[in-house]
């Protein structure tokens, strides 16, 4: 794909799919709400077919990746204000204590172990998510990996790692025992 | 990364296929500790890989139109025609799909060309005829299954007239509608669905009108 020529929408989910539902699931997992998670992708694709982005994107995995996260997240912050039983506000400066409690609460389901890991993966580089995440989650061989990326195989195991120990961080800060 | 190093990564694997594994000797009780963090965040991303549902269940690939619908045909050799007379190798236009995104290679095109194109999908198809600058209709035919309860379904005037709302709103040409509308139907089927007609149809105008109402917002 070119910078300048955007691609079919079809030819980016196809390529995407399984990290898009794996971030949607795992954002959501931690909340119960996992069974939201193909919605939340088909909501965003389709919105990608509708309209395009409104700057240019040079790396549509980045995107698309952020943009189902922030979709789940989206669902998680609706659901809780529905729980609350209050309405939809277009505009949190009308009430600045539930400003506070919707901050706090957000800060409580994003300490979440689930949405915490794939925080940390929608923030890892491109590169380093890509290969993370076909050599470890899918279990691709290194080398398969490696000829992808202009790299040896030893070197997709240390980024791999380097990752792995990345994605580690916040869960230790947090606390959380396994 | 030397030796150790490589080994201690082995080992995070190992761990992750088996949470139960224990320590050899030759770790420190520190390294362990860290190999089973890493080893959970391993096994956390490889259930999280397993979330997309299977292509031909997934409802966000039937919509997109990258489901193979087994109705269509592919017409092998009008397709050559059809690139021939387009003036592209078969380098060529796979160079033009690749930039639009699609992941194939000249030995796909040709395979298409010469042997089957059973795995082609309307999407694709729809990219095809885009680079070729003709309709997807100049290489494909419809097979008919006369009287399955599907072809029914296909041939009757609900049917026709869904497809029409579908293709106004995605804006393509009819026949690309008809063969997403074909995929969805035939994806409920995958799920083990088995809905009467009536059931089917109220199925299919609901995938149309979530559609136009996307497009409305």
């Amino acid at each position: 794909m070119t910078d300048t020529t955007p691609p079919d929408v079809g030819a980016l989910y196809l390529r995407y799919r399984k990290i898009l539902h794996a971030v949607a699931f795992g954002v959501l997992q931690g909340a119960g709400r996992q069974n939201d998670a193909e919605d939340v992708v088909n909501d965003v694709m389709l919105t990608l077919q509708e309209s395009s982005p409104k700057t240019t994107v040079t790396n549509w995995e980045a995107y698309l990746v952020i943009a189902v996260k922030n979709r789940a997240r989206d669902v998680l912050k609706s659901a809780r204000v529905r729980h609350a039983g209050g309405p939809l506000l277009e505009h949190d400066e009308e009430d600045p204590a539930r400003d506070l409690a919707e901050e706090a609460a957000e800060r409580i389901d994003s300490q979440r172990e689930g949405a915490l890991l794939w925080d940390a993966l929608a923030d890892l580089d491109s590169r380093t998510r890509q290969i993370v995440w076909r050599h470890k989650a899918l279990g691709e061989s290194s080398s398969s990996v490696a000829k992808d990326f202009g790299i040896n195989a030893s070197r997709v195991r240390q980024i791999s790692l380097e990752a792995l120990d990345v994605l580690r961080e916040p869960l230790m800060k947090k606390g959380v025992q396994r | 990364m030397n030796d150790r190093e490589e080994q201690l990564a082995e080992l995070i694997t190992a761990r992750a296929l088996n949470p139960d594994l224990e320590g050899p000797d030759w770790v420190t009780s520190s390294e362990w500790e860290k190999i089973g963090q890493l080893a959970r965040v391993v096994r956390d991303l490889r259930v999280s890989a397993q979330a997309a549902p299977p292509l031909a269940q997934d409802r966000t690939a039937v919509m997109l139109g990258l489901v193979p619908d087994p109705h269509v045909r592919v017409d092998r050799a009008a397709l050559k025609r059809a690139r021939q007379r387009a003036g592209l190798t078969a380098g060529a236009l796979t160079a033009l799909l690749n930039d639009r995104g699609w992941e194939v290679a000249a030995s796909d095109v040709l395979r298409w060309e010469t042997q089957s194109a059973d795995d082609l999908f309307p999407a694709l198809l729809e990219a095809i005829a885009r680079e070729l600058d003709t309709q997807v209709g100049q290489f494909t035919s419809t097979v008919e299954v006369e009287g399955s309860p599907q072809e029914q379904l296909f041939s009757g005037a609900a049917f026709q007239a869904l497809t029409a709302r579908l293709a106004a709103v995605l804006a393509v040409p009819v026949e690309m509608a008809e063969a997403r509308l074909r995929s969805a139907s035939i994806a409920t089927a995958y799920r083990g669905d088995h809905p009467d007609q009536q059931q089917a149809m109220a199925t299919l105008e609901a995938f149309v009108s979530v559609i136009e109402f996307r497009h409305e917002r």
